[in-house]
């Protein structure tokens, strides 16, 4: 068993009891789940609020600029202020200076970048490389892998001609399209089979913890525990 | 009403909260028997723990801890897998988050790597660097100067002289870099490290966006990919360290069942009535 504090002990127990409220909205709505639910939103804006402040404000900001008098941080300070004018109508103009700033800056940044990423090399790899380079001596996977390369070529254009409405989906182009929507099913089930496995591993982790930690944290505090 | 259509009513009609407790009974079961299967290694998550098994001693990785406690049951495993193997091979080990919540996740598991390997310090095997703000800027900062960048590890020390940081200027000083992520961090590390610093990349993610993130596996913009609680428990098992990961496939497994088994009855009952009608 790991060595538990007192503190983290009751901290434990809390974590328990606020995993049951929250899971006893499965059977109906209730007042424990409510009292869990707004708990959890309160602390959460406590906690990043005080996060902010100790790791970002006050080294990035307070320290430098009171303590070492580096004094052009008032211009980003300035700005950051001016992005909270928003929520008052009378000088919500004010905010659109540094929204501009971030945009332009962010836009400049983000374009070629992910234009390059996301774009260009996917694209390289899928029209490009539609043969792998025999380097090992199993015959049976440089086949498996250049079939798998042109399965993911095929896929990916008659995804595209499914979403190609300038020419009507009769003929060839209606039958890719049909291939296409096949792509795009097969898709989904991959995606809702991931999507089951996390949930349900979410559902793990709090089991585990319920089941393992919390019995811990009480024989912690009734002195059975280390 | 003959017998087999009262039959079907009830299942049609049944309440979902006897599927909510078959389910709670399909994971608390097997965690509660202990039972641990072995599970079958996947080449995304391979070609990672290879990837790190082959660095000589010394060498620097950076795990970024991107995901808070929400995502903590899949996440969690998967960073101390990592960190175990990193430790075991004698490596040095660098880590942030840009998660505000995710600063005190890499203390904890540091704190337990100090338990478990006796003699490790932070600042000469390890650095926690803590939450980082800027989000992408943070990737982009690191990679021009990373001391400037993070000047201060999570509990103020200076990092300037750290000896876990000897000849580590920048992101493409640091052999391995991986990233942890719950959101969307990996598309930035693609976009904003690996293109411009040309260090190697690797990723973990939650099972819920490991789909999206296979074409960059498939184009070689990541080395390797462990996804959600089953990629954490393939690492736990490549690198000789089962934990959580391993002890909730089983669990993993058998609410697998009871989802195919309710998806196929459904699936028969619906046809049965529609043709029914």
């Amino acid at each position: 068993m790991e060595i538990i504090t007192t503190a983290q002990a009751i901290g434990m127990i809390i974590a328990g009891a606020l995993t049951l409220m929250m899971y006893s909205f499965l059977y109906r709505d209730n007042v424990f789940y409510k009292f869990g639910e707004h708990l959890y939103v309160g602390v959460s804006v406590g906690y990043l609020v005080n996060i902010e402040w100790w790791n970002v404000l006050y080294p990035q900001f307070v320290v430098p600029f009171y303590y070492q008098q580096n004094y052009i941080l008032i211009f980003p300070a300035l700005l950051g202020v001016m992005m909270l004018m928003r929520f008052i109508r009378q000088i919500a103009w004010m905010s659109r200076t540094p929204m501009a700033f971030v945009i332009g800056i962010g836009s400049g940044l983000a374009i070629p970048a992910v234009l390059n990423a996301n774009i260009l090399e996917q694209l390289y790899s899928t029209v490009i490389q539609l043969w792998i380079t025999p380097v090992e001596p199993s015959t049976f996977l440089w086949w498996w892998g250049t079939l798998g390369l042109w399965i993911v070529f095929l896929g990916v254009l008659s995804v595209l001609f499914y979403f190609y409405f300038s020419i009507e989906h009769k003929g060839i182009v209606g039958k890719l399209g049909t291939v296409g929507i096949w792509f795009i099913m097969i898709s989904f089930g991959a995606s809702f089979g991931y999507t089951v496995m996390a949930r349900v591993s979410l559902l793990i982790g709090r089991v585990q913890f319920l089941i393992y930690k919390v019995p811990d944290a009480f024989k912690t505090l009734v002195g059975l525990g280390t | 009403m003959d017998e087999r259509t009262s039959w079907m009513r009830w299942l049609t009609d049944l309440d979902r909260r006897y599927i909510f407790v078959l389910v709670a009974l399909a994971v608390i079961i097997p965690i509660v028997l202990k039972k641990v299967l072995p599970v079958n290694i996947s080449p995304s998550v391979k070609s990672s723990y290879d990837f790190v098994n082959q660095l000589p001693e010394g060498s620097a990785v950076m795990i970024v801890l991107d995901y808070d406690p929400a995502s903590e049951a899949e996440l969690y495993p998967m960073t101390l897998a990592l960190y175990r193997h990193c430790f075991d091979r004698k490596l040095r080990v660098l880590s942030y988050t840009m998660w505000p919540n995710g600063a005190a996740l890499i203390e904890t598991a540091f704190d337990k790597m100090r338990l478990e390997y006796e003699g490790i310090q932070s600042g000469i095997n390890y650095v926690n660097y803590g939450y980082q703000v800027g989000g992408a800027l943070s990737i982009i900062a690191a990679g021009q100067d990373i001391r400037t960048a993070f000047p201060t590890d999570y509990r103020g020390n200076s990092t300037g002289i750290m000896p876990v940081l000897e000849g580590i200027n920048s992101l493409a000083d640091i052999d391995y870099v991986i990233d942890l992520a719950a959101g969307s961090t990996i598309d930035w590390w693609v976009a904003y490290g690996v293109q411009r610093y040309h260090f190697t990349l690797g990723a973990g993610c939650t099972a819920v966006s490991a789909t999206q993130y296979y074409p960059y596996l498939n184009t070689g913009q990541i080395n390797g990919l462990i996804g959600g609680l089953k990629g954490a428990a393939e690492y736990e098992q490549l690198a000789g360290h089962p934990d959580r990961g391993l002890a909730g496939m089983t669990a993993q497994s058998s609410v697998h069942a009871v989802v195919i088994v309710l998806v196929v009855l459904a699936n028969i009952f619906y046809f049965i009535s529609r043709r029914k009608r």
